[in-house]
């Protein structure tokens, strides 16, 4: 399969190593969004369960919430990183 | 379960981080900068300090829709953060696809900064939370009259 499209891209662009590196920067990237994107999902609806249940301490969930997407985004952009690394 | 807007004189507790942590970028981001611009010349400077840019607006952005989205309810908080998530990167890719065929632009120097100043601005504030969670009283309050 990688072949193939190794193949297409090579015709298409005239250099085959660059369509591969270009699809692995993209599927780098798009693989690593996904376990953030499940994190924050599940830290946000922990962090609303939280609040609905101890209103008075919502500022808290709040804070700690926003640090928690903060620290899961690093992986995000270490997924970044791999594709500016990968890109042509 | 919608939350009730800040009150006068109170300020959403996201938004309070996301003002310090652009503070402490302003205030520490330089050094970075300047390291950057040591071993990469001018065009590391001007990478780093774009990536220091991003990264700044990147936690402003993220507390901005945090705090617009929990006055109006938990789904749309839900929504809110998930959407600014895919938003916030898209911000990222699209700047560095605009510039990255600058003259000026370095690849290392803003991969290093993206990364340095996320984490280290993150450690740094989670730092000044945990200690003020433990110890309200040592929280800084600002100057005293």
């Amino acid at each position: 399969m990688l072949a193939l499209i190794s193949t297409i891209l090579a015709e298409l662009t005239g250099d085959g190593e660059a369509g591969l590196r270009a699809i692995g920067g993209g599927l780098g990237y798009g693989l690593a969004a996904i376990g953030p994107g499940l994190g924050i999902g599940i830290l946000v609806g922990n962090a609303i369960t939280a609040m609905a249940r101890q209103p008075e301490s919502a500022a808290v969930a709040r804070t700690t919430m926003f640090l928690g997407i903060a620290f899961t985004e690093a992986i995000a952009l270490i997924g970044f990183v791999v594709f500016i690394l990968l890109a042509p | 379960m919608a939350e009730r807007a800040p009150g006068a004189g109170e300020e959403a507790p996201e938004r309070e981080l996301a003002k310090d942590i652009v503070r402490r970028g302003i205030v520490g981001g330089p050094v970075l900068v300047g390291v950057c611009a040591g071993v990469w010349g001018f065009d590391g400077l001007w990478s780093s300090a774009f990536a220091l840019g991003l990264i700044l607006f990147n936690f402003w952005l993220a507390a901005s829709l945090i705090t617009w989205s929990v006055r109006i309810s938990p789904a749309v908080l839900m929504a809110g953060v998930m959407s600014g998530y895919l938003i916030r990167l898209g911000i990222l890719t699209g700047a560095y696809l605009l510039v990255r065929d600058g003259g000026w632009f370095e690849a290392m120097p803003f991969i290093v900064t993206l990364i340095a100043a996320h984490l280290v601005l993150l450690v740094w504030e989670t730092r000044q939370v945990s200690m003020s969670l433990a110890y309200p009283g040592l929280k800084p309050q600002g100057v005293r009259p």
